[in-house]
């Protein structure tokens, strides 16, 4: 559904993008890896067209964008979820207002705008807060408002920016779950650039490698993460043995997807709450 | 995101603009009112209403309450029923308002009155504030005599008078004066003075000569303007300058530093005679010439007031707006400063206490055997502290300033005058003397006579300029309100980058300041012409500045969430509609975010 070809993008002298090209397929998440400024966000960012690329072509449900204008750049957008690392909800707006945004701006009737709104917040678990303002709010509790927002979108694809990297270690288990969850339905595509190795491994059904600004791996997780030579792999290899002992791997939920339960891959979620209806 | 505007957001901005322009120029009119109210009230109660006062008698302070009285008594005497009314004193000067009952305004009483009220004690001379009326101010002696047929030719003119070289035409009521303004300025516009001065002194014949050569020059170069010779000599005011200078020479050069000198030995010759009798004879002649100091000192303070005399008739007889600013000016301070206050008068040399004090020394003198010296000291000692006002140097800046004005008015020397009849402004006066006179020191041309309205009119003239001023500075507090309450946060959200990742570069802002400082202009402009006035292309420019001004710290005066921005963006919201959910109901209270409440849609739905 998404494919990219060879995107540059240049900021003065640094490389944020070099060549990079990948394609994602309908209802497959994919993590993005990589040292911080190697251009994973620049990535998420150019996909939506939110910076211009130097060159290179994107091509989305089978139509090139990158000469999109006006109202139909505007519609290519609202077909893609953004979370951010940030959350960049609106101060002003409750949390209810904020997943509002999308849907009664890209013209859903009022009614079915909150319907999808509430059913939103009710899927990360947050109605009960809906007319609460961020300034009031938790730092995991605004990123799930800002996964609601873009769930209300009910987007073909969603990209997620680190969207446990600003967060409080004890909130990041909320916002994995709900990733989790999402993916597990396989409704919508995901590109989901995070540090979160468990994730990538148990999650993801490819990972791609990124180091300044060019894809330096790409495959199923495992593969990538465990049998690649280079120096990032090397290091997340080693990372995760410090982080979570051992050396005994989790399997890579592309090999196994078949022969596991979901609740096998639930169980090896490190520290994963089921709060969600599934 | 410049084009907000054709995102949907047109439409506010255009009733912003409507509405900026409006509000402001209701504060700026409405300002401008009450201060041309508050102006009118300060001037109807200084000068009473239209017509009622026709004079200023100005009375010296150190005269007292007593002469104020005595005005009073001899006006009635010689007008009947005349009004009085007293103003504030200004500069050791009361000064009084007078208007004369209806049978005696006329060229008569205004023309005898300053003869009539000249032995007054502490008469300080006359401004005419007469209403309706215009002044022919400065009339050249040669064509005053011209102006006056003139306005006797004209049916709206009730009669002309004279004081010193002006003329004042009183009219029969406001709108005629306005007429016979018009009437007499054609007529001044017709009439020159060529001014030539030479630089030492010429011989009669030589300058008959000169006058025939500019006659036959100007005839030549400039057939339709008439040239006629009017007369040669010196400077009227030039001479008057050099008698005050002759006059203060003689004071700095000598007098009072020898007076000083001769008091000092005076005062050591009778502190050694009280050791010693045989230096009477020492100490009698350091008090002659004591009093032959004294005695210059009488002749120069006589001439001295001779010469103040003829200043004040000169001064006396001016259209009175010079002292009607003056006085309205006093008067505004004292009612800022909550109250009335009189200037003291500047200290003078007491030449009667000089003489008594020669006299008591002298007497003394004559019974030295007898006499007790310390009192002889004490008396002197109180006769140097009466030169104590003089301060050394003082006499010579008032020399050097007095050389500057003879330099202003031509310099000392010979002047030839002619007047030019006819379109005299073409007339290149260094061209035509050049050639008719190489030695001429510095050739001029200068209208023959000024014409201005009766004080009033002049006075109402320039507070309607300060009422402009008040209306224009009330426009930019509000213009600039606005501008920071609403504008701002425009050219702050126009001052990021398109993709809402943080501040654009610096050309941008800069595109984007201009942009607000066009906005103030426009709005600023238009508001100050809508008020009415011309101040509508100074508010243009003040705008354009101060709307620039502001615009550079827009991003710190209203920031706008570039987060909320590119969130916006990424949720598919064109600019129009980031700047209506998003920018402006987070910015400041004002016309924009009443305006915004219309268009917006995310808070109703929320309610649904």
């Amino acid at each position: 559904m998404l494919e990219v070809y060879k995107l540059t993008k240049r900021f003065g002298e640094r490389i944020a993008l070099d060549g990079v090209t990948f394609r994602v397929g309908r209802g497959e998440t994919l993590a993005v890896m990589g040292p911080s400024g190697c251009g994973k966000s620049t990535l998420l960012l150019a996909i939506q067209r939110l910076v211009r690329v130097d060159s290179g072509e994107i091509w989305f449900g089978g139509e090139p964008v990158m000469h999109l204008k006006g109202e139909m750049l505007r519609r290519y957008r609202r077909r893609i979820g953004f979370v951010f690392q940030r959350q960049q909800l609106v101060g002003h707006l409750d949390a209810l207002e904020n997943v509002l945004l999308g849907p009664v701006l890209a013209g859903t009737p009022e009614r079915k705008a909150r319907r999808l709104a509430e059913q939103a917040l009710e899927q990360v678990g947050l109605l009960s807060k809906a007319r609460d303002f961020p300034a009031t709010m938790s730092g995991g509790e605004r990123q799930r408002v800002g996964i609601a927002r873009a769930l209300a979108m009910q987007p073909e694809l969603i990209l997620w920016d680190e969207p446990t990297a600003a967060l409080d270690p004890m909130l990041v288990d909320d916002v994995i779950e709900v990733m989790t969850a999402l993916a597990k339905q396989r409704s919508t595509a995901m590109i989901v650039v995070t540090h979160e190795l468990p994730f990538a491994l148990q999650v993801a059904d490819r990972v791609v490698l990124m180091e300044r600004g060019a894809v330096v791996g790409s495959g199923p997780p495992r593969e990538v993460l465990f049998g690649g030579e280079g120096e990032i792999a090397r290091r997340l290899r080693r990372l995760y043995e410090v982080r979570y002992g051992g050396t005994s791997l989790p399997a890579g939920r592309r090999d196994d997807r078949t022969e596991r339960s979901d609740e096998e891959r639930r169980r090896t979620i490190p520290a994963g709450r089921s709060i969600l209806a599934m | 995101m410049f084009a907000f505007a054709r995102d949907g957001y047109g439409r506010e901005i255009v009733a912003l603009f409507v509405l900026t322009v409006l509000v402001t120029a209701a504060v700026a009119g409405g300002a401008g009112a009450v201060a041309d109210l508050w102006f009118k009230s300060a001037v109807e109660s200084l000068v009473g209403v239209p017509g009622e006062f026709d004079v200023i008698v100005h009375l010296q302070a150190q005269a007292g309450r007593g002469a104020v009285r005595e005005l009073g008594e001899r006006l009635e005497a010689i007008a009947p029923g005349t009004r009085l009314k007293e103003g504030p004193a200004l500069l050791g000067r009361f000064n009084v308002f007078a208007g004369l009952p209806g049978e005696k305004r006329n060229a008569a009483t205004f023309e005898s009155l300053d003869a009539a009220l000249r032995d007054l004690p502490g008469f300080d001379g006359i401004s005419y504030i007469v209403e309706p009326s215009v002044l022919v101010k400065d009339a050249h002696p040669a064509v005053r005599q011209r102006f006056v047929d003139e306005a006797a030719r004209d049916p709206r003119v009730r009669f002309t008078f004279q004081r010193g070289g002006n003329v004042w035409v009183v009219a029969e009521h406001a709108e005629a004066a306005e007429g016979v303004r018009a009437r007499l300025e054609e007529a001044a516009g017709r009439l020159g003075i060529l001014d030539v001065r030479f630089a030492g002194p010429h011989s009669a014949e030589e300058l008959a000569v000169f006058a025939r050569s500019v006659e036959e020059a100007a005839a030549s170069e400039y057939p339709a303007i008439r040239v006629a010779h009017l007369g040669s000599g010196d400077s009227e005011s030039v001479r008057d300058l050099l008698e005050v200078k002759r006059l203060l020479a003689g004071v700095a050069a000598a007098d009072w530093q020898g007076l000083r000198r001769t008091l000092e030995q005076a005062e050591a010759a009778v502190a050694e005679a009280a050791q010693d009798s045989t230096v009477r004879e020492d100490i009698a002649a350091a008090l002659d010439a004591f009093e032959q100091a004294v005695a210059q000192l009488e002749t120069l303070e006589r001439r001295a007031v001779q010469l103040r005399e003829q200043l004040k008739e000169v001064a006396g007889s001016d259209g009175g707006t010079g002292v009607l600013i003056a006085l309205l000016l006093e008067r505004l301070a004292a009612g800022l400063q909550g109250g009335q206050q009189e200037a003291a008068a500047p200290p003078a040399v007491d030449v009667e206490r000089l003489k008594s004090g020669i006299a008591s020394l002298a007497e003394r003198l004559a019974s030295i055997e007898s006499l007790d010296f310390e009192p002889v000291i004490d008396e002197v000692r109180r006769l140097e502290e009466s030169l104590a006002p003089l301060k050394d140097g003082a006499g010579e800046r008032f020399l050097e300033l007095i050389d500057k004005a003879i330099e202003a008015q031509g310099g000392e020397g010979t002047r030839v005058e002619f007047l030019l009849e006819g379109d005299w402004t073409r007339v290149d006066p260094a061209a035509l003397v050049e050639e008719a006179a190489p030695g001429a020191l510095k050739a001029f041309v200068r209208p023959a006579a000024a014409i201005e309205s009766d004080p009033r009119t002049a006075l109402s003239r320039l507070l309607a300029r300060a009422v402009g001023a008040v209306r224009l500075a009330a426009g930019l507090l509000a213009s600039a309100i606005f501008f920071l309450l609403d504008t701002v946060t425009i050219v702050s959200f126009l001052q990021l980058r398109p993709d809402g990742t943080g501040w654009a570069p610096r050309p941008r802002r800069a595109a984007a300041a201009a942009l607000g400082g066009a906005w103030m202009a426009a709005t600023f402009g238009a508001a100050a012409w809508l008020a009415g006035g011309g101040e509508w292309w100074a508010a243009l420019v003040l705008g354009f500045v101060t709307g620039w001004l502001l615009a550079c710290a827009a991003h710190r005066v209203a920031p706008v969430d570039a987060d909320e921005v590119q969130a916006g963006l990424s949720l598919g919201l064109g600019g129009g509609e980031i700047l209506r959910e998003i920018v402006v109901p987070g910015g400041r209270p004002g016309i924009l975010i009443w305006l915004n409440h219309f268009g917006r849609r995310i808070p109703a739905a929320a309610r649904r």
